[in-house]
Order: C-alpha cells, then structure tokens, then sequence
C-alpha cells in the first residue's frame, strides 16, 4: 500500500518524517502479529514526495500524507496509523 | 523523544518564521503584538488551558526569538515593551541563553513516589514490607508515603501487584547532564547558570515547551538586508535536514537565496581542528607532556570541564573549534564579512559571545531557525535547480556531525603521521557520560588516551537545533561524506597551504 509522505519544507518542519517513523514502527508491529497467527498482510510503501501545495492554502494543512490517494491534512502518528490499519484490514471485513 | 514532541516542536518552528517574516517584510518590530494572534487565532486554546495563557506564553517566545530575556507574571507590561532595543541589525544577546520561561512552566514533581489512587488497601501490602526505610503507612484508604524518609529506591513501584506506585521525575532535571536544575520559591524549574553549559537538553525535554534559547533570527534577518556581505558557515549535521529529498547542494543554494553572498561548509574548519588536534596529541600527550587530551568541538563539553573540572582544563586541546576555523578562513578571503554559524548546535550561541570568538563569529543560529527563515521567505529548498558541487571538507570532516566522528579523524591523522602510533580512544556521548568521563580522567584513570566528549547523544546529530531525528541524519551523513575527493583533511585543497605549514 503506498504512503505518500510530503518532504517540502512546510511538512518537513512540522514533523513529516516522525510519520515515516510511525508507519515503520506499525509495520514491525503488524508484521510480528501476522508472523505470529501465520498471516500475511500488504506491506505500507513509503515513498517521500515533494510540496503536494495544500500548504499553500492553509498553513494548518501540514504535514500532508495521502494514503491510496486520499489526502490527510494535518496528519499526526496516530490518525495516520489508524487510517492505515483501517486499510490494511479493509478487504477482510468486506461483509 | 524530541521528534514525538509534535506539538512543542510545532509552537517553538512557529515562533521563530514568524519572527523571521517579520524582519523580511520590513515590517515593524511591535507586529510581534499582531502575531500572537496570527499564530494563536480564534477564541479556543489548542495547546495549552486557555487562550490566554497561551497566548502570553507565545509572546514570552517570540520575546525570547527576538534575544530578550522571558519575564515572570509580575513583570507583564506590554508584550511589545523595550522591544526597539532589539530592532538592530547585529548581535544583541546576553546571557543566560537558556531559561525557563515561567508562566509556561507547571511546576511539576521533582523526583518523587507516589501512591496513585489505583492503590486497593490490600491485605498483603507488600509495598509497606519491602521499604528500606520504614516509609510507608498502610491506612484503610491506601498505603500512604512519607515523602521525608522516602529515598526514592522504587522497591515498593515493583512490588505492588496493582501498579498502583509510580516514580515520577521532572523531565527538564532528569535530562540535564550536570544537574543545573532547582526549583524556584513557586515550585518552578530553575537554571543556575551558573552550573549550566548551554546543551540544550532541557528545551527538548520539557514536555510543556517551557524551556526556551534566545535566537537572533530576527537581527540577522536585518544584517542580510543591510549592504554588508553576509557568509553561511553550516555544520557537517546539515545534510538530511531540510526535507529527504533534498540535496546538500540544494540546501546551499537556499541559504544563498536568503541573502547569504555565500555558503561553506564547516567540515572545512573540522578539518583544520583535526589537522591541530593530531599535531597537539602527537607532540603533548605522545612524549608525556600531558597525560591525556579531550577534544575540543563541543562547546557543551569545555565548558563542562572549565566549571566541574578546572584541574584537567589544561588537557583539552587547545586547537579552536570548527566553527572559528571556518569563520577564520571566510575572514581572510572578505575582512569586512558577517559571519554566521548555523548548525544543530545551542551552546554555539554562547561560544560566539567569548571574548576570543567574537570577532570571527557574528551570529548564530540553528537548523531550526533556518527552517523557520526559509518559510518566512517562501523558499522550497527541494525544488531548487543547481548544478554547483558542494565540495569544502574531506571525508573524515563531514563525519564530525555523528559520535566518535572527532576522534577517528583525529586518529587517522595520527596514522598518516606515524602509521605505528597505537592511539587509545574513548567515547562520551551525553553530557551525564561526559562528566563521567571527565571525572575518571582527573583521577589519571584516562591516562595516554584520546577523550571525545559530546553533550549530545550521537553526537552533532543529535543536537537540540535539529529539525529531524538522528537515525535518518546519520544515513545522510555518512553518504555525503562518501561523496567527498579528499581522503584526509591534508588533501583538502581549500585550506591555504600557510595554515596547513608544520602540521
């Protein structure tokens, strides 16, 4: 699953890289559970990405993550991990 | 822990692009007034009990941003007062450089161990019987300890079944290396300056933001407005700041964009600092004239050894710093220049006020502030084109920014001077590790070695100015100094072969 991180000066000092941290940190822990019940999951992609402007319209914006092409404005550790184990979990809950 | 301080990290960047978007705008110094409400709008509080406090502890920030000293609750006049004072375009700080600004400050707990109301009042009580002290009352309503005999050993935290004991600490006391932390008469975090070496640690450790450095920004803002030639020298933890994707190269051409006429790196003046420290280690502590030698790059860890330790101050080397080599050599090629040092480093601040550096050294800021200076101009450093190398410092220069960085350029210099020499090393990272250290070496347990003392864990890297965690840094470093053509700091072809004479 790819997580896009915005690296441009903005997100970058408001801690953008503190969430490329939180989603390593999520996949140890998702990949020790998985190891342990034998399951497998869809690994998280980071890749970094240059100013994505929704700064530019509101300071408060930053940092800005877009998970499967969805924006997260303002985003923090622990919304973004939420939104990505709600993901990741998707297609199992389906019905 | 720094880095997960999002919102402290937040309130003090704010704090200083505001600062700096003042002073390029041109605007007036008293805007400071209107700012707090720019930063902090609306009537709800977002990160502190009310709105009120909040705002009148951004405007102590942004007082201290401008180099004024925080003031108490007793002492507020108008945010904006004595504020023309500042409105000059060179330094203007006086010490203390770090201190508590008050009215954020909770007051909390020093070291202590508390029942908390998890406690069941059980039969067993284990937490009464396991306490060396006699210390603790077992009552129908809980156990209950007396703070006076209590010795804070933390026996009965692991014996209660209910985890209902903690310890707490005041994080502000716990991070300081040296103990410069007392409470004034309200309770208060307070900093003996006397004690203190300017670290740094205690501003990123306060988890309410109550700790806080004066900056200059805005001053410097000014100079690089005013006709002078302003020149960037960048410590070697530069590279991997300003955003992944950014080159060194393009941080460079930022900074020029600022206003800067030109940018060099300080592994220049590193390597000069190891060229000197191998010669002084080769010709003191080689032949016994000296029983040992600490480096002498971090500021923190001098001045350590000036205050604790003044016996061994004769020990650390006596070769300058990085920072005045480089600003020594920009002075010689423009006699007239400022001299600004940025890097991730706090005590910098108070080097460049002694009375041997101020001449070299005209401002100081962090990694942080320059951060704050190119969003208050609009500057996107990862999309800037440049095809201008980066090319100032050897390879073993660069590596100064990371823990035992010094001493391994230091050693391998000694290896090109007498590749038989066998030199001993030893390492402290932290301030708490470098008084240890400086206290074994006074007691000649050190003797013959190489001693590196960083105030801050991993080094450079690790500083309270830097804008993004030490892991992703020390992967950054380590490539750029791959990148450079000088092996060792003798082939580094910017230092005039006169400086390099006898070496």
């Amino acid at each position: 699953m790819k997580v896009k991180i915005c690296a441009g000066a903005r997100c970058t000092m408001n801690s953008s890289e503190n969430l490329a941290a939180a989603v390593e940190d999520l996949q140890r822990d998702l990949n020790a559970y998985m190891e342990k019940h034998e399951d497998h999951l869809e690994e998280f992609e980071i890749e970094f990405v240059n100013c994505l402007d929704y700064c530019k319209e509101d300071h408060y914006n930053a940092p800005v993550v877009v998970v499967n092409d969805k924006p997260i404005l303002g985003a923090t550790p622990e919304v973004l991990m939420e939104r990505l184990t709600d993901e990741v979990f998707a297609d199992r809950f389906d019905d | 822990m720094k880095e997960s301080y999002i919102d402290v990290l937040k309130v003090r960047r704010m704090a200083y692009e505001h600062i700096a978007r003042i002073a390029y705008e041109d605007r007036p110094i008293d805007d400071i007034a209107k700012e707090v409400y720019d930063i902090l709008p609306g009537e709800q509080a977002t990160y502190r009990e009310n709105i009120f406090r909040e705002r009148a502890v951004m405007g102590e920030r942004l007082r201290m941003a401008l180099g004024l000293d925080a003031r108490t609750a007793d002492k507020t006049e108008a945010i904006t007062d004595g504020i023309n004072d500042v409105d000059v375009d060179t330094r203007i700080y006086n010490p203390p450089l770090v201190d508590v600004i008050k009215i954020a400050c909770e007051a909390c707990p020093e070291n202590r161990v508390e029942v908390s109301n998890m406690c069941r009042a059980c039969l067993a009580h284990p937490c009464v019987n396991v306490c060396p002290k006699n210390a603790i009352t077992y009552t129908k309503n809980g156990s209950v300890i007396d703070q006076n005999k209590c010795i804070k050993c933390g026996k009965c935290v692991t014996a209660c079944p209910y985890n209902a004991i903690v310890h707490t600490k005041r994080p502000c006391q716990e991070a300081c290396g040296v103990k410069a932390i007392k409470s004034d008469e309200m309770g208060r975090a307070d900093i003996d300056s006397d004690i203190c070496v300017a670290c740094g640690k205690c501003i990123t450790a306060c988890p309410f933001g109550a700790i806080a450095d004066k900056s200059e920004i805005y001053q410097l803002v000014k100079a690089l407005k005013s006709d002078r030639n302003v020149y960037a020298i960048v410590a070697p933890s530069f590279v991997g700041q300003f955003g992944k994707l950014t080159s060194p190269e393009q941080i460079f051409e930022a900074i020029r964009q600022l206003g800067f006429k030109d940018v060099v790196e300080v592994g220049l003046g590193a390597d000069l600092t190891t060229l000197n420290e191998a010669h002084e280690y080769y010709n003191q502590v080689v032949p016994g004239k000296i029983p040992f030698m600490g480096t002498s790059c971090c500021y923190s860890w001098k001045l350590m050894i000036r205050k604790k330790f003044p016996e061994i101050n004769d020990y650390v080397s006596e070769s300058s710093t990085p920072m005045i080599y480089s600003g020594q050599t920009l002075r010689k090629r423009d006699p007239e220049g400022l001299i600004v040092f940025i890097g991730p480093c706090i005590s910098k601040k108070l080097e460049a006020l002694e009375d041997k550096v101020h001449s070299t050294i005209d401002f100081v800021i962090t990694f942080e502030e320059l951060m704050g200076m190119f969003l208050a101009k609009g500057i996107e450093p990862s999309e800037i084109e440049i095809d201008k190398e980066v090319m100032d410092a050897s390879k073993t220069g660069r590596n100064y920014a990371v823990s035992g960085g010094v001493a391994q350029a230091v050693v391998n210099r000694l290896k090109e001077i007498d590749p038989d020499l066998k030199v001993d090393v030893e390492n402290a990272e932290g301030l708490a590790d470098c008084v240890k250290l400086a206290q074994l070496a006074k007691l000649g347990k050190k003797d013959g070695k190489l001693l590196e003392g960083m105030a801050c864990v991993n080094g450079c890297i690790g500083g309270p100015g830097t804008v993004v965690s030490e892991m992703s840094t020390r992967k950054a470093v380590q490539q750029f100094s791959a990148k450079s053509d000088f092996e060792s700091p003798y082939d580094n072809t910017n230092i005039p072969d006169e400086d390099k004479k006898g070496l």
